[in-house]
């Protein structure tokens, strides 16, 4: 999360995201692919037979692009590259998506380009090695999937190999899965546009919680915003390291704010005009100074009520959604799932269940190209007609719901746990 | 679930020593509250006559009866006999039980007023919803939402019998500290929390959910299927038991509209009379509440009751006296039963998430709170999205069933717009001087409707207030509907 940093577009050099290198990820008990419906349209490459995809994300402030390599031989995926660029705000601003898409566009070309050049190294013609071309088709912001599409198009046409539209939840969830090899986990998607408890049911991804107005990291990201807290290298970040200097000896005050919870779907927005209005009190102390007397409250006071809130909120209905399912593993992806107050809240909750939390991992939780490639080699190799899609066909959904993707890799579980 | 539980019968931390010790028996495990079956001793109750309206499409009788006796009775023998009472909210006063014996010295008392026959058997078996404490969270966050939600649950609870939607008996409150043994498992050195469980102690209603019933209504194979009954979290598993559609449809039932099976071996849930019945009934259930300002928050198929399982009536002739999963034995489940007076008994339960709407709706008269009507609709139409949903998500194709639900619940409001109801209610009003701001909203509204639309009560029924209200709530379920979509929408 902190790892990508934010470099003035003048200065753009091939680079990598900084993330650790990734694992090979054995298929264990995922199903091996079988031979692709789309033999006409995808041709394997040459050696060994491997498949790789080139995935392009670009749906919020994150541009990434990854190579992924299926190898039938030893049945894994492996990343070959995966570098990303982020796009960072100003002090106070969210990213509006007029500069957003300025700024994919930027960095779009090169960052294929070091795509490339690091997963074929010394390559003339690295294109030559790809089976096809996965891009992000939504749910997000208009301008930045846009600017992607079209560089995702033209390489398509360019390079005459076919496009796959990938739903971005969708891409989350099957990177997870591959990732950490749990082959049917509840999924908690947090991200700054999504808030969902996702599990898998005959034949789609259905989400059985939600949010009733704006997503968590949304919530969060508005919230640093007021008490003006740095968007670098991410708001949700900042206000974790500020509620971090809770501890046993100096413990933060904890304020208690609206919990709602509807059935198995959350609302924040009451919470967020409520913290709002508490920074305007006169009991609230923004700067860290110490608190004078009992009802006072400072930024970092409210970092970690906020945290404690909201993260009690989504364990709440992820576990609903356990006990509805009847599953006890747990899966999540999404930006905010960096966090690790919500990964050890989600740890205690599950272990409680006697239940499996699968580890946090940046492949998934953060936005990048491989896991839209990962999504979209599942599309090519299982012939999902309705990823594999003809150029006409690839206008960008801001809103894409993720039960609306058939899953046509996984098998239909017919009626369970509908 | 049951996964889950084989190596202990419960999770969380151990239950009050009170609650397992005696021979209560665990019904159901449920994310944040174990539902416990438990006897209690009683001294033989007085017999007395016991009026049994339990009609839930109309449960006027119920209202009176428990505003005229069971109220001011079952409170004032706590007082004398001793037990206080915990404020629940609302100026709603609960028996507060601070040791497991004054609970069957309570019990013993109430039960000789006569409004508690309403359910013949005097309690001897009662529930206890115990609330147990989240280790994940906040301690102080998790007091509070264990305290407020059994609080707010009986509080709900006592609002909705007394607007005279069916759901159990509140008999008690406590806040009994976890038993002594989650203490010597911990320790380990770390530091030491009390943790509070809550127990709500509540009728025991008979019957089944109505997701067991619908449940089992689509499988005839293995009706057995039931018999999880104790595992109400086996929600997880009964859809595998599911019959097929284009066996199901052979019901004798009437002019039944059997969905046509595109693919006939797919699980979907019957659509017949009965099915419908029950839809509509829970529509009018649910209009009933949110008529008196109550928001149930968790509406699913779980949490309402069906009391009076149409085999349990086959079986013995009308009442349901056993616990359908007893009674059912494979061939009467699905063969179908004469039932054409068959009408469907419910109850709402688990209102651990309710709330009342705060607003009057006699400051909405003076239409200078639209405002507040508007959030009103909301919530409501939030509700029975949740409700919707639930019905969707574990009942496939059942969208015929919630449109039928949403006629029931419209049609409740616009029979209130008549001028029967209108009287009746308007008495509970007058009789009862501590009815809850919410509660009386509605009926204030009521009463106001007697006035205002005197003139015409019957020509334009659903011209009147309560069917513009209505409308007005369905038309914004639609647009939570719409915001459902678009919530993927960065925002
Ligand atoms: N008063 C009652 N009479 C009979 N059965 C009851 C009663 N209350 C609850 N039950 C049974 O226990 C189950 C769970 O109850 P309830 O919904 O109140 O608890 P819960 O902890 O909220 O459960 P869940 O989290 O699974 O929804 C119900 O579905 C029902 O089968
Ligand atoms: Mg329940």
């Amino acid at each position: 999360m902190a790892s990508d940093s934010h470099a003035p577009a003048a200065a753009i050099r091939p680079c990598t995201a900084t993330d650790p290198p990734c694992p090979i990820a054995p298929l264990h008990n995922l199903p091996i692919p079988p031979p692709s419906h789309f033999a006409h349209l995808y041709k394997p490459n040459a050696i060994n037979g491997k498949t790789i995809v080139l995935g392009i994300e670009g749906s919020a402030n994150k541009v990434g692009v990854g190579v992924l390599c299926y190898d039938p031989i030893s049945s894994t995926y492996q990343t070959l590259s995966n570098p990303r660029k982020t796009y960072v705000s100003p002090i106070g601003c969210g990213f509006l998506p007029k500069e957003t898409a300025w700024h994919h566009q930027a960095h779009i070309v090169p960052l294929i380009r070091a795509a490339l050049n690091e997963a074929f190294p010394n390559e003339l013609n690295p294109e030559q090695h790809l089976s096809a071309i996965a891009f992000t088709l939504g749910p997000g912001m208009g301008g930045p999937l846009k600017s992607c599409a079209i560089a995702a198009r033209s390489l398509s046409l360019l390079w005459k190999i076919p496009l796959i539209a990938v739903n971005h939840c969708i891409a989350h969830i099957e990177m997870g899965r591959v990732a950490t090899q749990a082959s049917d986990p509840v999924v908690l998607y947090v991200s700054g546009g999504n808030t969902q408890v996702i599990a898998y049911s005959d034949g789609r991804y259905r989400i059985f919680g939600e949010t009733i107005d704006i997503a968590v990291g949304n919530c969060l990201d508005r919230f640093a915003r007021v008490v003006g807290l740095s968007n670098d290298p991410s708001p949700g970040y900042n206000i974790e390291v500020m509620a971090r200097k809770h501890s046993m000896d100096k413990p933060l005050k904890f304020v208690e704010l609206p919990y709602v919870v509807k059935g198995m779907d959350v609302s924040f927005s009451g919470l967020l005009t409520f913290i709002e209005e508490l920074t305007r009190r006169r009991e609230f102390i923004k700067d860290d100074e110490e608190r004078q007397s009992e009802n006072q409250f400072t930024t970092a006071d409210l970092c970690y009520s906020l945290q404690e809130t909201i993260f009690a909120m989504l364990i709440e209905i992820t576990e609903r959604t356990m006990a509805h399912c009847g599953q006890n593993s747990v899966l999540i992806v999404g930006g905010v799932g960096c966090n690790r107050r919500l990964q050890d809240m989600m740890a205690e909750m599950v272990a409680d269940r006697g239940g499996t939390l699968c580890a946090m991992d940046h492949r998934y939780c953060i936005d990048n190209g491989a896991m839209i490639a990962q999504a979209g080699m599942f599309g090519l190799q299982y012939g999902s007609t309705e990823m594999v899609v003809k150029l006409e066909d690839t206008e960008c959904r801001q809103r894409y719901r993720t039960d609306q993707v058939e899953v046509v890799w996984r098998p239909k579980t017919r009626g369970k746990h509908a | 679930m049951s996964k889950i539980l084989s190596s202990k019968p419960w999770y969380g931390p151990p239950p009050p020593a009170e609650v397992t010790c005696g021979s209560g028996k665990l019904l159901s495990q449920g994310a944040e509250a174990r539902i416990w079956l438990l006897p209690v001793p009683l001294p033989t109750p007085s017999p007395s006559t016991s009026t049994n309206t339990d009609d839930t499409t109309d449960g006027r009788g119920h209202v009176i009866n428990y505003q005229s006796d069971n109220k001011n009775a079952s409170i004032d023998k706590a007082m004398t006999s001793s037990i206080r009472t915990l404020h629940v909210g609302g100026g709603i006063h609960v028996p507060h039980i601070m040791h497991f014996s004054q609970l069957s010295t309570h019990l013993a008392s109430t039960s000789n007023s006569s409004s508690s026959q309403q359910h013949p058997p005097s309690p001897t078996v009662i529930i206890v919803k115990e609330r147990f404490s989240k280790k994940y969270r906040h301690p102080t966050l998790d007091a509070t939402l264990t305290k407020n939600r059994t609080k707010g649950e009986a509080r709900s609870l006592i609002r909705c019998l007394k607007a005279g939607v069916s759901c159990p008996q509140v008999l008690g409150i406590a806040h009994w500290p976890a038993s002594a043994t989650s203490i010597n498992n911990n320790n380990t050195g770390t530091t030491q929390k009390t943790t509070t469980s809550s127990c709500l102690f509540l009728e025991w209603i008979e019957g089944c959910t109505v997701r067991q019933y619908l449940e089992h209504r689509s499988s005839s194979t293995t009706p057995s299927s039931l018999n999880e009954l104790d595992d109400d979290s086996s929600s997880n598993t009964p859809n595998t038991k599911r019959h097929r559609c284009n066996n199901d449809c052979n019901d004798d039932n009437g002019d039944e509209s059997p969905i046509p099976s595109k693919q006939p071996d797919r699980i979907t849930t019957p659509i017949d009379t009965q099915t419908l019945c029950v839809a509509r009934t829970i529509g009018q259930l649910v209009g009933k509440m949110h008529a008196a300002g109550i928001i149930h928050g968790d509406l699913t198929t779980s949490n309402i009751m069906l009391k009076n399982p149409p085999w349990a009536i086959n079986s013995d002739g009308g009442s349901s006296s056993s616990r359908c999963g007893e009674t059912i034995d494979g061939d009467d489940a699905n063969n179908n039963i004469p039932l054409l007076d068959w009408r469907p008994q419910l109850a709402l339960i688990d209102f651990g998430l309710a709330s009342s709407t705060t607003s009057t709706t006699t400051a909405a008269n003076n239409s200078s709170n639209t405002n507040k009507q508007q959030h009103n609709a909301e919530e409501k139409a939030v509700d029975l999205y949740v409700l919707e949903r639930a019905f969707l998500s574990s009942h496939p194709e059942s969208e015929r069933l919630v449109e039928e639900l949403l006629g029931g619940y419209r049609d409740y409001f616009v029979s209130l717009d008549g001028s029967t109801d209108v009287v009746v209610v308007g008495k509970d009003d007058a009789q009862d001087v501590t009815v809850t701001a919410a509660a009386s909203c509605d009926i204030g509204d009521k009463v106001d409707d007697v006035t205002a639309t005197g003139t015409s009560p019957t020509t334009r029924p659903s011209k009147g207030k309560h069917g513009h209200a209505a409308k007005m709530i369905l038309n914004r379920l639609e647009q939570v509907r719409m915001r459902g979509r678009k919530r993927e929408c960065f925002g």
